[in-house]
């Protein structure tokens, strides 16, 4: 399936959860075994999969997924399928196989994401129907949720159950949130939290300076860059693409404008991210190079043009408007360019961006979803990328598909040293910055980090002598049912309690096995084979089975079934990461 | 007095329904779109659109409102687009931190700017005086967000560690619990309008705590309130300071005191007994209306002291585009405000036998 259609089976599949109401009774397929009943109950209790014989589910266990092809739309019951998984299967009860419709090379990254957990489906049966899985969520994690005062704390005591070798350090964790970054600060200062998320920019050096504190910079996974689309004169031409890139001096940016912790970007994809930063790397800062190409392409006095962006605060742009006024005097000083600048409402801006309507410069960003190259180069210029930079660099998108279908290392290699370099050539933006931040926590507490996926896990940290730890975030969560919830808030306490087949290292943004032992492909990367964890039980006790990650990703995948239902019914990532929804609804 | 009450709340309807339709209107005129507030950028136009078709924000927006009055003349404020519950349960949720803080904070402002003015009317022109007055013009000029983020650093920051040292934010010390009423009283399987008050009630952490003699809770709760309360309190309890000195001062020059100094009355009864009676009236609307500005203060007091009350609650609904919550919050708050004002009236005729409502 090409990356266009990808990218238009999100936009089809996103309906899917909105219209599941008026679908949930029709063309639902219930998986080949019998699927466990059990009253709403949270009292531990084995599931009927557990004591009786193990009956493997197939999903779906009726009917064959036709899938797309060549830009046409598959099918499943007489509906339209646009989506990448093809069925899911419980070989035996520790043994899931993932039939997709093309190759995955992403697939371990997906599977690790938080959004994608591991429910019992017992628990799904008991507690989807009347929604109270949103707020009592259960699952293998090193913790259990004890309480969720509304608008003030969430409680998660250590999981007695626990399977995984390193046992919860901090008997309790404590969850705050507030929204201010001063706030937090003083929380941490004041001792009444020990550790807080997003250091304020100008706390950094507080932090610093403060020996009882510690602070923790996240590595970026984020973009930001001067996008430009080859629709609008004169940045169709690419001389005048490739002189905006050496006119502008990045450095300077990041210097007066980011905090501790950014970089740079030398790449459009962050280094952290494997093949992020094979190639060349991006233009040297050269006013006269720069200038001499706009004197080629026919501009040797400049011209007027646009910055285009959104006044909005965002981890790669902590300060947009001061960055497009110092990008319009580097313009004018260095290229002779006059810019204006036009702000533009958040959500309009973005509408504008990606229908290919802004004409000059527009300042955009982007922040990981998951941390694979295909997240970043795919999105952005792949075949099923917007209309932001104008029309696709053919090259660019050949480049990419080969990255995208092999899982072979060197293979992969050659194709993003050849996509990143294509970039670099074509200029469809200017890659800025990659934007830092940070947590801070009490020096006495170890094992702390900061995760570049914002998921630090707090199992691991011991918070000096006592067995409490408080951690200030953000916001609240939207809810704990992390399959229909998109805020890092949200997802950083599920990954406590909730855990998926792969998870990502502590600090880190590199898979490792969680519940599945190993993930294995066919040779086309179109068949994973998943080998579950030994002797893993849910924190009520229940043992996990295939069947509770058949079950898992079924309601995720089929936008009809009974139990896709949750806060808001979105289910947002699947369709996101994995294409489509099976049994859309229609649009 | 009974005619005079029915009276003012059938006036204050055209006056609620005047807010209802100006709020929904000024909630919808804020730019941004409530679906990408909600479900992130990256949300594609399609989740959007059914998005907007769950919410009925794909209706015109006259059609809007008119569903929306009929759902509320029937007691539904909605549902919360951000929290997908129930704006009630929200509201019933955060409305008591709220009340509770603004309880305490108009506490504050009372007898400390009662004392002030009566302490500045009697030693007037002496440094006492001028030192209360001071205080008070310093206490009207210092905006909310500055007063509270220096109370946090001081008592939480520069004095750690000391008796005197308070907790910066939250309700409760983390690790510290509040059993709700209805547990501690054995009651769970009460449900409906009882339930829900008692919960209600629950909310309010020193009324639980009152109640259930838990009197740890008791002091934590209190004292995680000094601040923010202090911070809310301290502009009315300055514009309270300033009045009680005028109206006192008033008040003493007139000829019925001169008489009950001429009976050989004790000062401090003349003050307390005929002076400050009398004094109180106009302070006592002042206390009224200063409702209005706590419950609108309690936005910034709220945000920068970390408590979930109705100020916070609003101040994510506007980021967040949640109309439903903004509207039912406005709601609530001018509600509030009526009745706050009809109480105000009424008491008048208490404290002046000499005003008859009618």
């Amino acid at each position: 399936m090409s990356l266009r259609m990808r990218s238009r089976l999100l936009a089809l599949t996103a309906t899917a959860a909105i219209a599941f109401t008026a679908c949930s009774g029709a063309a639902t397929t219930a998986p080949t075994a019998a699927a466990p009943s059990q009253a709403p109950s949270t009292a531990p209790a084995p599931t009927p999969s557990a004591t009786a014989a193990f009956v493997p589910m197939t999903y779906p266990a009726t009917g064959e997924v036709t899938c797309p092809s060549g830009g046409t739309a598959g099918s499943y019951n007489g509906k339209p399928y646009n989506g990448e998984f093809k069925s899911i299967k419980a070989l035996d009860a520790k043994t899931v196989e993932f039939t997709l419709c093309n190759p995955d090379v992403a697939f371990l990254s997906k599977v690790a994401f938080s959004a994608f957990p591991i429910n019992s489906a017992a628990y799904l049966q008991a507690h989807v129907p009347d929604g109270s899985i949103v707020q009592q969520p259960m699952g293998t994690g090193p913790y259990t949720l004890k309480e969720w005062v509304k608008g003030d704390h969430i409680t998660l005591a250590a999981n007695p159950n626990y399977w995984g070798p390193v046992k919860p350090q901090a008997q309790t964790v404590i969850v705050k949130w507030s929204t201010e970054a001063a706030q937090r600060l003083v929380e941490l200062q004041s001792g009444n939290a020990d550790g807080i998320d997003n250091v304020g920019s100008t706390d950094l050096n507080t932090v610093k300076n403060d020996p009882t504190l510690t602070l923790y910079p996240r590595t970026a996974l984020n973009i930001f860059y001067i996008g430009m689309s080859n629709a609008f004169k004169p940045f169709d031409n690419e001389k005048v693409r490739q002189a905006v890139a050496m006119g502008i001096d990045r450095a300077r940016i990041v210097k007066n404008f980011y905090p501790a912790g950014s970089e740079v970007a030398q790449y459009f994809t962050p280094c952290a991210i494997q093949f992020g930063c094979v190639g060349d790397p991006w233009y040297t800062f050269d006013p006269a190079a720069a200038k001499k190409l706009l004197a080629d392409a026919g501009y040797p006095n400049g011209f007027n043009t646009t910055i285009h962006l959104r006044d909005v605060v965002r981890g790669y742009l902590p300060n947009p408007t001061q960055v497009a006024t110092d990008i319009q005097a580097q313009l004018k000083q260095n290229l002779n360019i006059t810019a204006k600048i036009d702000v533009q409402e958040s959500t309009t801006f973005i509408d504008n961006a990606n229908k290919g309507k802004l004409d000059g410069l527009h300042m955009l960003g982007w922040g990981a979803d998951y941390p694979d190259i295909t997240d970043f180069l795919d999105f952005h210029f792949g075949g099923g990328a917007t209309q932001q930079f104008g029309k696709h660099y053919d090259d660019i998108v050949a480049a990419l598909t080969k990255g995208a279908t092999t899982a072979d290392t060197a293979a992969r290699q050659a194709a993003y040293v050849e996509a990143n370099n294509l970039v670099k050539q074509h200029v469809p933006m200017l890659p800025v910055a990659h934007g830092g931040s940070a947590t801070a926590f009490k020096a006495d507490v170890t094992g702390a980090h900061s995760s570049p996926l914002t998921d630090e896990r707090f199992a691991v940290m011991k918070p000096g002598d006592r067995n409490q730890l408080v951690f200030v975030q953000n916001g609240e969560p939207g809810g704990l049912y992390c399959a229909d919830e998109q805020d890092g808030e949200s997802l950083r306490v599920c990954a406590q309690i909730n855990e998926s087949l792969y998870s990502f290292k502590v600090g880190g943004a590199e898979v490792e096995p969680a519940l599945a032992k190993q993930c294995t492909p066919n040779t086309d990367l179109t068949v994973w084979t998943c080998t579950l964890q030994d002797n893993v039980t849910f924190s009520d006790g229940t043992p996990l089975t295939a069947n509770d990650v058949v079950m898992s990703y079924a309601v995720l995948w089929d936008a009809a079934h009974p139990l896709h239902k949750g806060r808001t019914g979105d289910f947002a990532y699947f369709p996101g990461l994995f294409a489509g929804f099976l049994n859309p609804p229609a649009q | 007095m009974i005619r005079y009450i029915v009276r003012r709340v059938l006036v204050s309807i055209p006056v609620l329904l005047g807010i209802i339709l100006i709020v929904f209107v000024l909630a919808r005129m804020i730019p941004g779109d409530a679906c990408r507030a909600a479900l992130g950028e990256k949300a594609n136009d399609v989740t959007c659109s059914a998005f907007r078709v769950r919410y009925g924000l794909d209706q015109p927006i006259p059609v809007q409102f008119v569903i929306y009055v009929g759902r509320l003349a029937q007691g539904d404020l909605g549902t919360s687009i951000r929290f997908g519950r129930p704006v009630t349960s929200l509201l019933a949720e955060r409305l008591p931190m709220t009340f509770e803080l603004a309880f305490f904070a108009l506490l504050f402002a009372s007898v400390v700017g009662i004392t002030l003015g009566r302490i500045s009317a009697i030693r007037r022109n002496s440094p006492a005086d001028v030192g209360t007055m001071m205080v008070a013009n310093f206490g009207v000029s210092i905006p909310v967000f500055v007063l509270g983020l220096l109370l946090a650093y001081i008592f939480a920051v520069v004095l750690k560690g000391t008796p005197f040292a308070l907790p910066p934010s939250g309700r409760l010390t983390p690790g510290v619990d509040v059993k709700p009423l209805a547990v501690a009283w054995g009651l769970q399987g009460l449900g409906g309008p009882p339930r829900a008050l008692l919960d209600f009630i629950s909310n309010m952490y020193t009324v639980n705590a009152l109640l259930t003699l838990q009197w740890a809770i008791l002091a934590d709760s209190l004292r995680h309130l000094i601040l923010p309360a202090i911070a809310l309190g301290t502009i009315p309890m300055a514009i309270i300071a300033r009045m009680t000195r005028s109206s006192l001062l008033d008040v003493l020059g007139l000829d019925y005191i001169r008489t009950a100094r001429a009976k050989g009355l004790p000062e401090r009864h003349v003050i307390s007994r005929h002076g400050m009676r009398n004094a109180l009236l106009p302070v006592v609307t002042i206390i009224g209306l200063s409702l209005g500005g706590l419950l609108s203060g309690a936005v910034l007091t709220e945000t920068i002291f970390n408590l979930t009350g109705i100020g916070k609650t609003i101040t994510e609904a506007i980021t967040g585009r949640d109309y439903v919550v903004i509207q039912a919050v406005v709601i609530v708050v001018a509600i509030t405000y009526l009745v706050v004002n009809l109480v105000v009236d009424v008491s008048y005729a208490f404290l002046d036998p000499r005003i008859r409502l009618g």
